[in-house]
């Protein structure tokens, strides 16, 4: 840096003909982006804490597990049981098992993503007369990627059904 | 809007010979080159050979765009982190290792959203939905977010040097969130499925050509950040000259008021 | 299958987002890489 006798300088802030630079609008532009997003970052934490921390129940922990009471509103994890799916008018209905324990599920309509048998899903509703009413089914699909025409797929679908988790 | 685009248009562009070349280089070329025919690559495996998954079929494919550039995203992060770490406990404060910090965060940001957009897409063939605010998901968001933070702090104003070092101190600590995203799915319950290729876990089992086609993905992407990252460092370098100039002139003037001696040269303090 | 179409809009979706993304950012860091290089003589810059 050059040497500068500030004694003798002017150096208040101004504008300059050529509008060079324009400091204050730059750093309001940043000040902005930071509010926002720490507005966001809360709302990421509040929606986590509410919702995601864990996201789902596994069917044989309904009346067990902290937080997968059957009274109340809940997400259901299981596999989808091999030759339940059916139509019941606008309905689906299928079964759902974890660990050796079933659950009924009624779906008001079709479930999207590649929902079909012998596959992980998460079923949103709650648990009226022992059958899940759910309004949201996600697959839950798993790291495993097997090409179509791999000879292990038949015996990995078995296992998946038979495994039942 | 970057910091310069006022001083640009303030001053005219240079005819001179001697100053024509922007941020490319005979290094920058073939890195761009093999950038180029790696992503051809990458369309030819990820969208031709590599086969249908069992389950997702053809969804499948966009795993090889999501992985690598999240992967991508994570080492830019750590990049930023580990010149973040030199420059502020290191004895050579250059501010070259800030400026490659900021180059290195601002292109894993464009990754990170590039992941969230190509994910939701992901997500809507094969869970049904684009969104849910389950672990890993929510995790990135943060970690999406942090990182404007970050680059919004870089333009709160100052020297270079205070840039530099608030810069720092972030860069290091929001590098924290990069295992938190990683390990999350297995830490909480998810919606997404854990790691495939990076689980600790022996027997997840991969289709060959599949992960084949994944590795090319690793490699374009990784290709393109080094690419990036060589014209946006130098790119800010010279957003930092010319702020020095801009001061230097605006400091000139005021000596030319206060009736001192002529303008001297730039200082060229950018190092 | 009408869900494959539906798929395919998606991943060729996906892919196109992604090259056009990339694409983007690419342009304009070589863009304002230029713009800013004529405003420096070339011997100062430490790649040249």
């Amino acid at each position: 840096m050059t040497e500068v006798h500030q004694s003798e300088l002017d150096l208040s802030p101004r504008q300059n003909e050529a509008g060079r630079r324009a400091p204050n609008r730059r750093h309001w532009g940043a000040i902005i982006v930071l509010v926002l997003v720490l507005f966001a970052g809360g709302v990421i934490v509040t929606q986590f804490l509410t919702s995601a921390v864990d996201y789902y129940c596994n069917v044989d922990e309904v009346g067990v597990r902290d937080g997968c009471d059957p009274d109340r509103r809940i997400r259901l994890q299981g596999t989808v049981e091999e030759g339940s799916v059916d139509r019941v008018g606008s309905a689906t209905v299928f079964t759902i098992s974890f660990n050796g324990v079933t659950m009924p599920v009624r779906y008001e309509g079709e479930p999207g993503g590649i929902f079909k048998e012998c596959i992980p899903v998460v079923v949103h509703g709650e648990i009226v007369d022992d059958v899940l009413v759910g309004d949201r089914v996600e697959v839950r699909h798993s790291n495993e990627y097997l090409s179509v025409n791999d000879e292990r797929v038949a015996d990995a679908v078995e296992a998946a059904c038979e495994g039942g988790s | 809007m970057t910091s310069t685009d006022s001083a640009l248009a303030a001053t005219p562009a240079s005819p001179d010979e001697s100053s024509r070349h922007g941020t490319g280089t005979k290094a920058t070329r073939v890195l761009g080159v093999a950038t180029i025919v790696s992503m051809g690559w990458l369309l030819v495996f990820g969208l031709g050979f590599s086969p249908a998954d069992r389950d997702q079929e053809e969804a499948v494919r966009i795993l090889y765009v999501h992985v690598p550039t999240i992967w991508v995203a994570y080492l830019g992060f750590a990049v930023t982190a580990l010149c973040s770490g030199i420059y502020l406990f290191g004895k050579k404060k250059s501010l070259q290792l800030d400026r490659i910090a900021g180059a290195s965060a601002e292109i894993a940001v464009a990754f990170v959203a590039v992941t969230l957009a190509v994910g939701a897409m992901w997500g809507r063939i094969t869970w049904g939905v684009y969104w849910q605010w389950d672990a890993r998901l929510t995790t990135t968001a943060l970690l999406f977010v942090t990182y404007i933070g970050y680059l919004a702090v870089r333009r709160l104003g100052g020297s270079h040097e205070q840039r530099a070092k608030r810069s720092a101190v972030i860069g290091l600590i929001a590098v924290l969130e990069v295992p938190l995203v990683h390990w999350s799915v297995r830490l909480w319950r998810s919606l997404h499925q854990e790691a495939t290729v990076l689980n600790p876990d022996d027997g997840v089992q991969i289709d060959g050509l599949m992960l084949f086609s994944l590795f090319v993905g690793v490699i374009a992407f990784t290709l393109l950040y080094a690419w990036l990252l060589l014209h946006r460092s130098r790119g800010m370098w010279m957003e930092d000259v010319l702020d020095d100039r801009g001061l230097d002139d605006a400091l000139a003037a005021r000596r030319a008021e206060a009736g001192g001696r002529p303008s001297p040269e730039p200082a060229g303090e950018t190092s | 299958m009408i869900a494959f179409f539906d798929d395919a809009g998606f991943i060729l979706g996906s892919y196109a987002l992604t090259v056009g993304l990339v694409g983007l950012l690419s342009w304009r860091y070589v863009r304002r890489g230029s713009q800013l290089g004529q405003q420096i003589p070339d011997d100062e810059k430490p790649w040249r």
